[in-house]
């Protein structure tokens, strides 16, 4: 007992030993992450960033129904919230959208109220900027809805008017179009109020911004193993021999690995958390501390089995790398799951990421999961059992 | 303490290493092991060690099989390998904690008295284990095996990349190992080593065979090359 205490000890210090590699890999990590954040960042919103999408109207100068009708979608309170219409010329409005003042323009064409009575529907020619970004697939979102929902109106009415024709009203028809015309419009929007609203979010029942922040420091927990890998590499045979016979078996060493890993990676990432906790980022609490042991120590089990599996320097952090961004893709840490195949989706409640990323969730939705416990304790279990048996099979 | 393999078989990759061996170190004996590389010299010690199992075949110390249980080996027999079994980035200190099991008392007495102050590794305590020389490394390794006070000594090519001077220091040091009732089993392919030996042994085609003591470099070449020796 007392040699398991004294080896315990010994491979504690010698982690220790590491503490400087693995800060200065840590402050290099986030120096990386922030730049791949900044350039990502630029390519999904172009050169500027605004929030709202301003879109330039060309309308007829004469025709005065038209304008109305544009003066009242641009009232209604789903475009309004996101677009600012500015009218100007055609001419002018491209040369905004080729300059980049404009996200995107709507080419109002002459006739266009009537087109929608008479139901020729004359189309808005829609006109977006290559390099809209983000603004510009919501304004085309919109667009999209708002042609749907004209459509579905323009139905009722025909249908109406069929039903008219066939009982033979024939003198009814038009007075039939103007009352549902103005019915129509008065229940929809009158009606609205009737549907809740329900925010649904891609990344469950955390917002988008904690979704990444927790992403983020599962990877971080990962590869911020990559600058201490000298000490990650297995033991030559001899001295794990040797150790053997003093009843310091592979399993124990192994355990003592994943601790001493796990304490190197708490001690890396308590400065973020506590910085978050003292920024008002996250709230210090008993789930904060749970959450962040566990997924350290789940994070060192996955390392150490990986640098078994690899049995060298260069392969632990090649492996290390390749296995661990690609199982982060598919636990939906890059994109959430909802936009990954179902496939992906059945699969990654098992992968390392998911199993951590659920487990820090804990402290921000502040919810004690034993489920999600249970979990991490199998994975921590499992890449122990699966450490001991990749050195049984190499040595 | 008396040492006896009997009958030892070792196969890897369906390879036979070992076939049959047969050997015995009495205290205040050194059997000095030669052969070609990989004829299974390190093999054979490393089963004498306990760290690798044998196919076939009973190790006795002192009268007791200790093949079943690790404790007897850890008590009866001190291994050195070739390669140095020692944590790299910590000190010597640390490094001597281990094997002495903690016991700061016992690595005292051995500071002063024993194997690690015979040796000479008092000064060099607090260095770090990386930044010692490979004669420094190798006798770090024999007091660390030494913790135990095992009555054999299994040493496998000790004086592999070493200097003279501390080829010679190695040596005095069995010399009076053996003096206190010690056993040693060496293997080495140098004939300066060597002379520290008692009896000699060459390993042929998994076969251990004595030789004769104090025989010249060129008749142990024909010794382990199977040849017929016309002398």
């Amino acid at each position: 007992m007392w040699v398991h205490l004294i080896f315990l000890k010994l491979e504690l210090k010698r982690a220790c030993k590491r503490l400087p590699h693995l800060y200065a890999g840590a402050i290099m990590l986030f120096v990386m992450a922030g730049v791949i954040a900044l350039l990502s960042s630029r390519m999904l919103y172009g050169d500027q960033v605004v929030g709202r999408v301003p879109v330039g109207v060309s309308v007829p100068q004469k025709d005065v129904l038209a304008r109305q009708a544009v003066q009242m979608i641009s009232s209604l309170e789903s475009v309004e919230s996101v677009c600012d219409f500015q009218y100007m010329d055609r001419e002018t409005c491209l040369r905004e959208l080729d300059r980049g003042n404009l996200y995107a323009v709507l080419d109002v064409p002459e006739g266009f109220v009537e087109g929608i009575m008479n139901g020729t529907n004359i189309p808005v020619k829609v006109w977006l900027s290559e390099d809209a970004g983000a603004e510009g697939k919501l304004f085309q979102e919109l667009a999209d809805a708002g042609a749907l929902t004209l459509s579905a109106s323009q139905a009722g009415i025909y249908a109406g008017n069929e039903l008219y024709q066939t009982m033979g009203l024939h003198e009814a028809v038009r007075q039939l179009e103007a009352d549902l015309n103005k019915k129509y419009m008065d229940y929809s929007l009158g009606r609205a109020g009737y549907f809740r609203h329900q925010s649904v979010q891609a990344t469950g029942d955390v917002s988008t911004s904690e979704f990444y922040m927790i992403s983020v420091y599962v990877l971080f927990l990962f590869l911020g193993a990559i600058p201490v890998s000298g000490y990650l590499l297995p033991a030559k045979h001899v001295m794990r021999r040797k150790l053997k016979l003093f009843g310091i078996g592979k399993g124990y060493q192994a355990a003592v690995k994943v601790l001493a890993v796990g304490m190197l990676l708490s001690a890396a990432t308590l400065p973020v958390l506590t910085a978050a906790v003292w920024t008002g980022l996250a709230e210090g609490s008993r789930f904060l501390a749970a959450a962040w042991l566990l997924s350290c120590i789940g994070a060192a089990a996955v390392v150490v089995l990986v640098y078994e599996l690899a049995g060298s320097l260069l392969g632990g952090i090649m492996l290390l790398f390749f296995v661990i961004t690609a199982q982060h893709f598919l636990a939906g840490g890059f994109l959430p799951l909802v936009f990954l195949p179902a496939s992906v989706q059945n699969m990654a409640a098992w992968l390392p990421s998911a199993i951590l990323m659920d487990t820090i969730k804990m402290a921000v939705t502040m919810t004690w999961e034993w489920e999600t416990v249970l979990e991490c304790g199998a994975l921590i279990g499992g890449a122990w059992l699966l450490a001991m048996l990749a050195e049984v099979i190499r040595s | 303490m008396m040492l006896v393999a009997k009958d030892i078989y070792k196969c890897y990759h369906r390879r036979d290493i070992l076939k049959g061996v047969d050997l015995m170190a009495k205290p205040g004996e050194c059997v000095g092991v030669i052969g070609s590389n990989g004829c299974g010299k390190t093999t054979l010690l490393s089963i004498l060690a306990g760290t690798v199992r044998a196919d076939r075949g009973q190790i006795q110390a002192g009268g007791h099989d200790i093949r079943r249980n690790p404790k007897d080996y850890a008590r009866s027999v001190a291994y050195v390998p070739q390669e140095n079994p020692l944590i790299e980035e910590l000190t010597v200190k640390d490094n001597m904690l281990l094997w002495y099991k903690g016991s700061r008392k016992r690595m005292k007495q051995d500071l002063e008295e024993g194997a690690a102050g015979i040796l000479g590794i008092g000064p060099m305590l607090g260095r770090r284990v990386d930044q010692l020389s490979g004669g420094m490394k190798k006798r770090l390794s024999i007091a660390c095996a030494l913790s135990n006070h095992a009555p054999v000594l299994i040493l496998d090519e000790p004086g592999a990349a070493l200097d003279m001077e501390c080829k010679a220091d190695i040596r005095r040091y069995l010399i009076r190992y053996m003096a206190q009732g010690g056993a040693v089993i060496l293997t080495s392919h140098e004939t300066a080593e060597l002379s520290v030996c008692t009896r000699m042994c060459v390993l042929r085609d998994g076969k251990l065979t004595p030789i004769e003591k104090g025989m010249s470099e060129e008749q142990l070449i024909k010794e382990i090359r199977g040849d017929v020796c016309i002398d």
